[in-house]
């Protein structure tokens, strides 16, 4: 691969990655370490897919990602996410066939920012705690007057809701 | 309902992204960098195998000239060229013939190889410009460079490889007589004839230009997702080894923009031509003053404690305690609004 050609290839598919990486269970300072590993990885394979072939570079990427995010896991033993190939395999059969089903992502997203414009005022105003403000659960526990395990379950609870909005909306859209 | 962890944490990292503003940074520049020692590393070994098959072939090209005898595919012979061979003009242009119905002028300071068989002739121009004339219901004739290749069965046209300073390498088709089929590296093809479009230029990138109209919704979308309530000025539809993007003009308060948006819909790079303000990232900042007061009065509504969901994987809410952390603002716009 030439240098110019591994330019447009970081250029395309570098948010792409970070957002696979952090998916896995990299935090933001990891994933970005981990999407110039994949890069370079990447500059020294050999490429799976022709580069017209959008949605399989993509997936070679991802399969360069989850190797190093497994090789990084191994090393940093403090790490507070445990990788296994299984565990992966299963991450990416989720991202593959929920988040990459239509496209590129791109329709995901464009649901799922809608069905955060649908929440009720109380669902939108704990997600708005955690997400934007970023209070920890202990915080949300103050502000909601909730115990801390409310705030887990109330959080997973909005996040299935979406799930499902999100779920809704894309079948809408292909029929 | 329920979903799987997967699921969840693909949601838990969306959120996180599309309402906390959590933003990758371009790393371009450095994967580039550090992609370079390991490339000098192999250029210093080419250049080391090349001095090693330098020396054999030297070795080999002096054997032959003492044994003598035939050495195909080394130079052009009397009316033909051998199969395989190496022609190169020097400072006189070298006329050549293919199977008695292909000629070929080869510009001088040009270079070219036989690569055909009988009946489909073929040759690779390495450098320089080749004029050929092909006639017609005799056999196929195909001129290959590294930008792309040129079919036709009966006809007069010229290929050059031009190479102008500063520039990539380019490949300049023109049709004298008939017509041809040009294909680029990049997948374009294109119809040429004498009497209609009847010169094109190849190389590794292709840029055409789109009618607003016809700009593809996705692209449209992610370009106004960037910069609000921007007035479209033109596109350029451009294909790069194989890879098809866009790069969008526009104004918006007074500033003029330029915007690269993948055929996908993702957004690749935006430039601001007119940068008179200096607070780039103004936009990323804030937000994190305004309000503090989370304490909020409807915590009744979603106080049902259920300790149900065991989600003790360590992807989950582990990170739920210590996320005052990474806030990172990149300032990168085209990143911020990538996805």
């Amino acid at each position: 691969m030439q240098r110019s050609d591994l330019e447009l290839l970081v250029r395309a598919h570098q948010a792409e990655v970070f957002r696979y990486l952090r998916y896995l269970g990299a935090d933001a300072a990891e994933a970005e370490d981990l999407v110039q590993e994949t890069f370079l990885a990447a500059l020294g394979a050999e490429p799976q897919a022709p580069a017209d072939d959008l949605r399989g570079r993509s997936a070679w990427l991802r399969g360069i990602a989850r190797n190093q995010f497994l090789m990084h896991c191994r090393r940093a033993r403090t790490s507070p996410v445990r990788a296994d190939s299984e565990s992966l395999r299963r991450s990416e059969e989720a991202w593959s066939t929920r988040f990459l089903r239509d496209g590129d992502g791109f329709d995901y997203v464009e649901a799922l920012r809608r069905c955060v414009d649908s929440l009720g005022e109380n669902q939108r105003h704990a997600i708005d705690l955690r997400y934007v403000e970023k209070a920890s659960r202990t915080e949300m526990a103050s502000a909601l007057k909730m115990s801390g395990d409310g705030v887990k379950s109330l959080l997973r609870r909005i996040r299935t809701a979406l799930a499902e909005c999100v779920k809704r909306n894309l079948e809408a859209e292909r029929t | 309902m329920r979903i799987t962890d997967e699921e969840d944490r693909l949601i838990d990292m969306l959120l996180a992204q599309e309402l906390g503003g959590e933003r990758p940074a371009d790393v371009t520049a450095r994967v580039l960098a550090r992609a370079r020692t390991p490339e000098r590393r192999i250029v210093r070994m080419g250049a080391r195998l090349l001095a090693a098959a330098v020396v054999v072939l030297a070795a080999l090209v002096g054997y032959m000239a003492m044994v003598g005898g035939d050495r195909p595919g080394t130079e052009a012979e009397p009316g033909g060229v051998a199969r395989g061979a190496t022609v190169v003009a020097g400072d006189e242009a070298k006329e050549l013939e293919l199977c008695g119905y292909c000629r070929i002028v080869l510009a001088p300071g040009g270079a070219l190889r036989e690569e055909g068989a009988e009946g489909s002739e073929a040759i690779f121009l390495e450098r320089g410009k080749v004029v050929c004339k092909v006639d017609r219901a005799v056999g196929t004739f195909r001129v290959r460079t590294g930008l792309g290749q040129v079919h036709v069965t009966g006809t007069e046209f010229s290929v050059e490889l031009v190479e102008e300073e500063g520039e990539e390498m380019k490949m300049l088709v023109k049709v004298l007589l008939g017509s041809v089929l040009v294909l680029s590296l990049s997948g374009q093809e294109y119809a040429l004839s004498a009497e209609g479009d009847d010169e094109v230029a190849v190389g590794r990138e292709v840029e055409r230009d789109v009618v607003l109209e016809q700009l593809p919704r996705i692209v449209r979308a992610a370009a106004l997702r960037v910069v609000e309530g921007m007035v479209l000025k033109e596109a350029e539809k451009i294909t790069r080894v194989g890879i098809v993007f866009y790069e969008i003009d526009g104004v918006a308060g007074g500033k003029e923009y330029e915007i690269v948006v993948l055929s996908t819909g993702r957004l690749l790079s935006v430039e601001m031509a007119e940068d008179d303000d200096e607070d780039e990232d103004a936009d990323d900042e804030d937000d994190d003053a305004e309000d503090e007061d989370g304490e909020d009065d409807d915590g009744d509504a979603d106080d049902d404690d259920d300790e149900d969901e065991d989600e003790d994987d360590a992807h989950d809410d582990d990170h739920d305690d210590d996320d005052d952390d990474d806030d990172r603002n990149i300032g990168n716009r085209a990143n911020d609004l990538a996805f």
